[in-house]
C-alpha cells in the first residue's frame, strides 16, 4: 500500500494532537528548546576528555581533537542551515499547515503566532534537519555515542516538526541529505581546515578572557537561530 | 529636581527617532548581555595556579569564587528589587509624565502597555548593573571601571526613556552596591562552600559548564524562565 507524504504528516499530526499536553510539549521542544539543546551538546563535547587527575600529552590531544570537532561541527551546521534557508527561499514550498487540514489542540492565538512566524518561509529543504545532521556527522568521532545521540535528538525534532505540520517528509529527507553531505565534506577536509581551527584553538588557550565570552555570544546566537551571525554576514555582503 | 533631570536625559535621547530606537533596543537586553559577557570574562581572568605570583594579583580560582558570589548576589538583588517594586507601587514616568517620543505611536503604546503592570521603585536593572560593577571592581579595577561607566550609561538610558525616575535608579544602585558589599564581607564565611563548587568544574567540567551555560543564559533572559517555573510550581 502506498502512503503519500500528506498522509504521513496527517498521521504524525494525529499522534501528537491526540493529547493537548503532548502537542504543547512538541511546540515547546521544537521552539526554543531545540536551539538550547545544541549549545549544551557543544559544551559537553568541548569539555569531554579533560581530566583533573591526568594531564599528559595524550589527554591534551584528546581534548584538542574534541574541540576541533566542535568548531567544525559549528561550521558545518551553520553552512548547512544557511544553505537550507537559501534553498527554502528559492523553492518557496508552502508548509503543510498552510495546505493541509491539521488538528491543532491549542488556542488560536498561539497557533496564529506560529503560522505568522513560519508561514512566510518555505519548507524545502528542512533547515533544522540540515543543521542537526551536519553536526551529527562531525561529532560522531568525539565520543562514544555522541554522534548517535545528536542524530537521535535530530530525529525526534524532525518527527515532531512533521507532526506539527512544519515540514513534509521529503523536506526532512532533503535536509538530512544536505546536512550529512556537508558534515561529511567538512570531516573529510578537516586536515585542510587546520589553518582555521588551530589558530582559533590556540587563541582559546592564550586569550581565554576574550575568546570564551566570544564563544558565549556564538552559543547565544545559536539559541536565536543564528540571527545575529546572518545579520552580520548580510551587512558585510551588503545584502 | 527629579523631573528636571528626567527631562534633560529624555531630550538628549529623543533628539532623533534613530537615537530613540537605539536607546530602546540597548536598554532592554543589552545590560543583561553585558552581565553575561563580563561574568564569563571574569571566570577566565587571573593567574593559573593556586597562589598569586605577586601581591595584588589574583588567581583564577580566587576570581571564580567571586564570580559565583556575584551571580548569587545578582539573583538575590534582582528578586529583592522585584519584591520591593510590588511593595511601593510607584507608577513609571512613561505612564505618568509628558515625554518627548519621536517614534511611531503604536510602537510606543506597546512599550507602555508592557510596563503597566510593573512598578518603578527601585530599578531592577540598576540593582543588577551595580551588583555587577561592584563585584568586578573588587576583582579587577580597570575592567570594573569600564563596567561602571557602561552601567551608568544604561541607567541613564532607562531614565531618558521614561522607564524609571532618577530616584528609582539611585535606590537600585544603592541596593546593588549594598548587596554585593555584604556578599564580599560574607565571603570568608562561605569561602569553603564556594571553593568546593569551583572545584566541581575541574572534576565534572561537562556537567558543570553545561549548567553554568544555562545560568548565564537565564541571566541574559532576565531570569524569565526561572520566574515562569517558580510561578507555575507555586500555582
Amino acid at each position: 500500500m502506498f502512503i503519500n507524504e500528506q498522509q504521513v504528516v496527517q498521521l504524525l499530526n494525529q499522534i501528537i494532537a491526540a493529547n493537548q499536553w503532548v502537542f504543547i510539549a512538541a511546540l515547546q521542544l521544537t521552539g526554543e528548546l531545540l536551539w538550547l539543546v545544541n549549545p549544551l551538546l557543544f559544551i559537553w563535547v568541548w569539555y569531554s576528555g579533560a581530566s583533573p587527575h591526568v594531564q599528559n600529552t595524550r589527554s591534551r590531544e584528546a581534548v584538542h581533537a574534541n574541540r576541533q570537532r566542535v568548531l567544525l561541527a559549528f561550521l558545518s551546521a551553520s553552512v548547512a542551515f544557511a544553505l537550507a534557508r537559501f534553498g527554502s527561499g528559492l523553492f518557496a514550498r508552502p508548509r503543510p499547515f498552510v495546505e493541509l487540514a491539521l488538528q491543532v489542540p491549542v488556542s488560536d492565538e498561539i497557533w496564529q503566532g506560529i503560522v505568522a512566524a513560519l508561514g512566510s518561509t518555505g519548507s524545502f529543504p528542512g533547515d533544522v534537519a540540515a543543521f542537526w545532521f551536519a553536526q551529527a556527522v562531525v561529532l560522531r568521532g568525539a565520543g562514544r555515542g555522541i554522534g548517535w545521540l545528536t542524530a537521535g535528538i535530530g530525529f525526534v525534532f524532525v518527527f515532531l516538526r512533521m507532526g506539527l505540520g512544519y515540514e513534509y517528509p521529503t523536506d526532512v529527507i532533503a535536509g538530512v541529505c544536505l546536512g550529512v553531505l556537508l558534515g561529511t565534506a567538512v570531516l573529510l577536509a578537516r586536515h585542510r581546515l587546520n589553518w582555521l581551527t588551530r589558530p582559533v584553538l590556540m587563541m582559546f588557550g592564550r586569550f581565554p578572557v576574550i575568546m570564551y565570552p566570544l564563544a558565549l555570544l556564538f552559543l547565544f546566537d545559536i539559541t536565536q537561530r543564528m540571527a545575529w551571525l546572518f545579520a552580520i554576514i548580510a551587512v558585510l555582503l551588503g545584502i | 529636581m527629579e523631573t528636571w533631570f528626567l527631562q534633560l536625559i529624555n531630550h538628549w535621547i529623543a533628539r532623533s527617532p534613530a537615537t530613540f530606537y537605539q536607546a530602546l533596543t540597548m536598554s532592554d537586553r543589552m545590560p543583561w548581555l553585558m552581565a553575561a559577557i563580563v561574568i564569563t570574562a571574569l571566570w577566565y581572568a587571573g593567574e593559573r595556579g593556586t597562589v598569586p605570583t605577586a601581591p595584588g594579583k589574583r588567581t583564577r580560582l580566587q576570581n571564580r569564587t567571586l564570580v559565583i558570589l556575584t551571580l548569587a548576589s545578582l539573583m538575590v538583588g534582582f528578586i529583592l528589587a522585584k519584591g520591593l517594586q510590588g511593595f511601593w507601587q510607584r507608577p513609571r514616568p512613561l505612564n505618568d509624565f509628558p515625554l518627548q517620543v519621536p517614534i511611531e505611536p503604536s510602537v510606543w503604546e506597546a512599550v507602555r502597555q508592557s510596563f503597566f503592570a510593573v512598578d518603578s521603585f527601585p530599578s531592577d536593572h540598576a540593582v543588577m548593573l551595580f551588583v555587577l560593577a561592584t563585584g568586578v571592581i573588587y576583582v579587577n579595577k580597570r575592567m570594573g571601571l569600564i563596567v561602571l561607566v557602561a552601567s551608568i550609561y544604561f541607567a541613564l538610558l532607562r531614565i531618558g526613556l521614561g522607564f524609571h525616575w532618577p530616584l528609582d535608579i539611585w535606590a537600585g544602585a544603592c541596593i546593588g552596591v549594598l548587596v554585593m558589599s555584604v556578599a564580599i564581607l560574607l565571603e570568608p564565611i562561605v569561602h569553603r562552600l564556594l571553593f568546593s563548587l569551583v572545584l566541581q568544574f575541574e572534576y565534572y567540567p561537562q556537567v558543570m559548564y553545561a549548567l553554568a551555560f544555562l545560568v548565564v543564559f537565564e541571566l541574559w533572559r532576565k531570569f524569565e524562565d526561572l520566574f515562569v517555573l517558580v510561578s507555575r510550581v507555586s500555582g
